[in-house]
């Protein structure tokens, strides 16, 4: 009887590796897509009304998709920080607890966007924030197909590895 | 009582424009210094300075730490709130009003494009003027403004730093609430925010039941639209700075309205060796000028007549 508990809980936990990893290229997807959207956002509010920026980081939290609305949220809060730290360590840091699922490059665009993001011109901002855009979104790009060629993959090899401890141990 | 408790929030106000360290610094300076305070000083590579009454002298506890450029530069991101996008065309003019009306004056390099002032890089000094209501301050200078009981057009003068801003919002509140004269609507172009010092639309200083104020505008505009809009009995304007102020007032002061304004100046004959306020003072917009000097500790009001192009 334990046999078959410790082998199904084995080929239980095979799976939902598989699964786990399979959910991780979706929420990259996902997350890519709502900071190239919030950035576009962004750009939109510069261009046409110059909103101040702890404005526009309120209207974020309220506004953007999930999970791009949670760092918004923690960069706001942190704002009553400025004074101690400048506003690019606060988005670094905002970033950093944010625990995105995105690889380093992805994380060094939205790093990068900190070191622009309040310090320039309306104009300059929104040159950054475009270029940021295009680079989200030849990011989203990859991390689509790097999830249509891999998702499956990784479900059947969760699921078979998770079939063969199975068979092995039995 | 309740003004002592204000002087004490507008300090703690523009302390808080301050880097941590120092705003810790300057917060622990004596009660009577807080209220008193005029203008916090920071020049890179000096330690921070307090402006009283009786003069500049340095802030306990910072003698030995001198000020640096990212001091200057975080103290602007703070006033800024971190968006420089939203301040760059008043920091182009030398100088940026924040919330409540404190005004940060700001030096350093200036950055040219095509022969014009872009920006400012490399920040060296800073500013930081301590908004103030002081309610009374109008008391004895008012009633010299009158003539029949009406407020005539008044120019008030003084250098840099003596008041003026303070005295013209007082004189609007007194008046917008009838105090000490005839009550009267009051339209203010405040185009730096430190007369009403407005925020979401409500004025943060005391400037009278029958007052609007178009702010963060340029006077000149501000005032023609006060004029087309607003009907105004009285129209008041903080620093004459420019001929369009100057063509701005004339236009008013030929519609019939009472005229309020303030100019940089020790006194009429100094303001009269200035072009734009030649014109001024010879075409009599003004009935009355203020000129305000200290005597010793205190500030003095002088009321004299500008009639007949008289400096």
């Amino acid at each position: 009887m334990l046999k078959l508990i410790g082998s199904v809980l084995l080929m239980g936990g095979a799976s939902a590796m598989g699964f786990s990893a399979a959910a991780h290229l979706r929420t990259r997807v996902r997350c890519l897509r709502s900071f190239a959207a919030a950035v576009e956002y962004m750009e939109r509010e510069l261009s046409f009304r110059l909103t101040p920026t702890p404005a526009l980081l309120r209207d974020l939290t309220d506004t953007a998709f999930a999970p791009a609305n949670r760092f918004f949220a923690h960069c706001s809060g942190k704002l009553s920080e400025l004074g101690e730290k400048p506003l690019n360590i606060l988005w670094r840091q905002a970033l950093e607890k944010s625990g995105l699922p995105l690889e380093q490059d992805e994380m060094r665009t939205l790093f990068e966007l900190g070191e622009i993001i309040g310090r320039y011109d309306g104009d300059g901002q929104c040159e950054a924030l475009s270029l940021a855009r295009d680079r989200l979104e030849g990011f989203v790009k990859c991390a689509l197909e790097e999830q249509y060629r891999l998702e499956k993959v990784y479900r059947a090899l969760g699921l078979s590895s998770g079939a063969f401890l199975l068979l092995v141990l039995l | 009582m309740a003004y002592e408790k204000k002087a004490e929030d507008w300090f703690q106000e523009a302390s808080a424009l301050l880097p941590v360290w120092l705003r810790c610094a300057v917060r622990t300076l004596p009660e009577r210094q807080r209220k008193e305070a005029e203008e916090f000083r920071l020049r890179a590579g000096q330690p921070a300075s307090i402006v009283l009454p009786n003069g500049e002298s340095r802030i306990p506890g910072c003698k030995e730490r001198p000020i640096t450029s990212e001091d200057i530069g975080i103290t602007l991101e703070i006033a800024s709130q971190g968006s420089a996008h939203t301040v760059l065309e008043r920091i182009k003019h030398g100088y940026l009003t924040v919330g409540g009306g404190h005004r940060l004056g700001l030096c350093g390099s200036g950055v040219i494009k095509d022969s014009v002032f872009m920006n400012m890089r490399q920040l060296s000094s800073l500013a930081i003027r301590i908004a103030k209501e002081v309610p009374g301050a109008a008391a004895g200078v008012l009633e010299q403004l009158l003539d029949e009981g009406m407020l005539q057009s008044t120019l008030i003068i003084s250098p840099p730093g003596r008041g003026k801003t303070t005295l013209l919002r007082e004189i609007i509140r007194c008046v917008s609430d009838g105090e000490g004269a005839v009550a009267l609507r009051v339209g203010v172009a405040d185009e730096r925010g430190e007369v009403a010092a407005m925020e979401s639309g409500l004025p943060r200083m005391a400037v009278g039941a029958r007052t609007d104020v178009m702010d963060c505008c340029p006077k000149r505009e501000g005032l023609l639209m006060l004029l087309r809009g607003m009907n105004p009995q009285v129209l008041a304007m903080d620093e004459i700075t420019a001929p369009e102020d100057v063509d701005a007032l004339e236009t008013a002061a030929g519609c019939g309205v009472i005229l309020l304004a303030t100019a940089h100046g020790g006194n009429l004959r100094e303001l009269g060796l200035r072009p734009v306020y030649r014109r001024l003072i010879s075409e009599n917009i003004f009935r009355r000028a203020v000129i305000i000097s200290m005597d010793g500790k205190k500030r003095r009001y002088d009321v004299v007549p500008m009639e007949d192009g008289v400096c």
